[in-house]
């Protein structure tokens, strides 16, 4: 059997000694491709970090210039959407440092750059807030089941974590979001 | 209402249970004031993730991320294309570069390297006052060409045709420096021949 990654493409490993070749092995991934599935679960999780639209737009653009920079490694890893979070992460860092942006995560004095009614703007800061609230990895399970992901996506891009954990995970930070949410009511 | 509970009302509805579909939930929000709230809470919250995430900025942004991977997958094979080109526009320049040194160091060099090829070989002549006869000049280098004296004699005689009076080869002009024949003058003739042409003026 051919030993594929969590984007579901070859991954060229060591073959054991008893093991034989099977027929041929797959063609690796197109980048593009990759880069595209990547992309789309990027967004929520660079919103949720930025608070801006237009920074997440950036850093996502600056994290899949790194993913062209690094693309074997990319395409090679067990799991390619938790390398490509990681990216993303440590270009937020970067540019924070840069910027030597001293407000923490959870300051929301940022105005939402989204067109829209007033209502609308306090109700989607409000959420940020109440996202704010949460862990890393409950941002990244809320904002991606927001943006419609499946709980495979979102396990993909986790990383190591079991779907059962996940679940769990999903339930309580459900649940407090609700309550963080009702509370400002 | 329990965090139980609450966390029983949230399997409920992630596994699309609703209030109007599920006797559980109508039960367990049913419980109290608290748990009704809490079951709008979470329906507000649903919605309100779904309304943000999906809006319409966001798929604009996920278009624009679509493009600026297909541009930047396009202009990494354009950059490799184009740096091709520049390489061998850049080969061409350092050609034409050194060309036109070398050609503007060939004109500078020219009169250095030149080698100035004379129509005729230098003559070498004597003066008419370091000899005084054809014989005794002739007999004075004759050794050093590997030739006759009527060899010698015979050339001297053809290199220097305005050097003898009436054209006889007894009568060198005082005013004249005589040409010393060369090498391949002086073996032209046949030292046979050139001795009865000299015998021949006796």
């Amino acid at each position: 059997m051919q030993a594929t990654n969590s984007l579901d493409f070859y991954v060229q490993r060591k073959r054991s000694i008893e093991s034989k070749p099977v027929g041929k092995a797959p063609k690796p991934p197109k980048l593009d491709q990759a880069l595209k599935l990547v992309a789309d679960k990027l967004v929520p999780y660079a919103l949720t970090l930025t608070n801006d639209l237009s920074n997440a737009e950036d850093l996502c653009q600056q994290t899949l210039m790194k993913l062209i920079e690094n693309q074997q490694k990319f395409l090679n890893a067990e799991y390619p959407y938790a390398y490509a979070k990681k990216i993303l992460k440590n270009a937020f860092i970067d540019s924070l440092r840069k910027q030597k942006n001293n407000i923490s995560l959870d300051d929301v004095g940022q105005e939402l750059s989204i067109n829209g009614n007033q209502v609308a703007q306090l109700e989607h800061r409000d959420l940020m807030k109440c996202l704010k609230r949460h862990s890393e990895t409950d941002q990244i399970i809320l904002s991606m089941l927001g943006a419609g992901h499946s709980y495979a996506d979102i396990q993909r891009f986790i990383g190591k974590i079991s779907i059962e954990n996940l679940r769990i995970k999903t339930l309580r930070a459900r649940k407090t979001l609700a309550e963080c949410l009702g509370r400002n009511k | 209402m329990n965090q139980l509970q609450k966390l029983q009302l949230v399997s409920l509805l992630e596994d699309g249970f609703t209030y109007n579909n599920s006797k559980e939930v109508r039960h367990l929000v049913g419980l109290s004031d608290q748990a009704y709230n809490f079951y709008n809470s979470l329906l507000s919250a649903n919605k309100k993730l779904h309304s943000f995430y999906q809006s319409r900025e966001l798929k604009r942004i996920n278009n624009n991320l679509n493009k600026f991977i297909d541009k930047q997958l396009q202009s990494t094979k354009t950059i490799s294309l184009s740096k091709a080109f520049s390489g061998i526009l850049a080969v061409c320049c350092a050609l034409f570069l050194s060309i036109g040194v070398l050609v503007q160091f060939s004109q500078e060099s020219e009169d250095i390297f030149l080698l100035t090829i004379p129509e005729t070989l230098p003559k070498h002549t004597i003066k008419n006052y370091e000899f005084n006869t054809i014989w005794s000049l002739a007999d004075k280098i004759n050794e050093e060409l590997n030739a006759s004296i009527y060899q010698v004699m015979f050339a001297m005689y053809l290199n220097n045709p305005d050097a003898f009076i009436n054209a006889d080869l007894n009568n060198i002009r005082g005013d004249v420096d005589l040409v010393i024949p060369n090498y391949a003058a002086v073996h032209a003739v046949d030292d046979k021949f050139a001795k009865e042409f000299v015998e021949s003026f006796l």
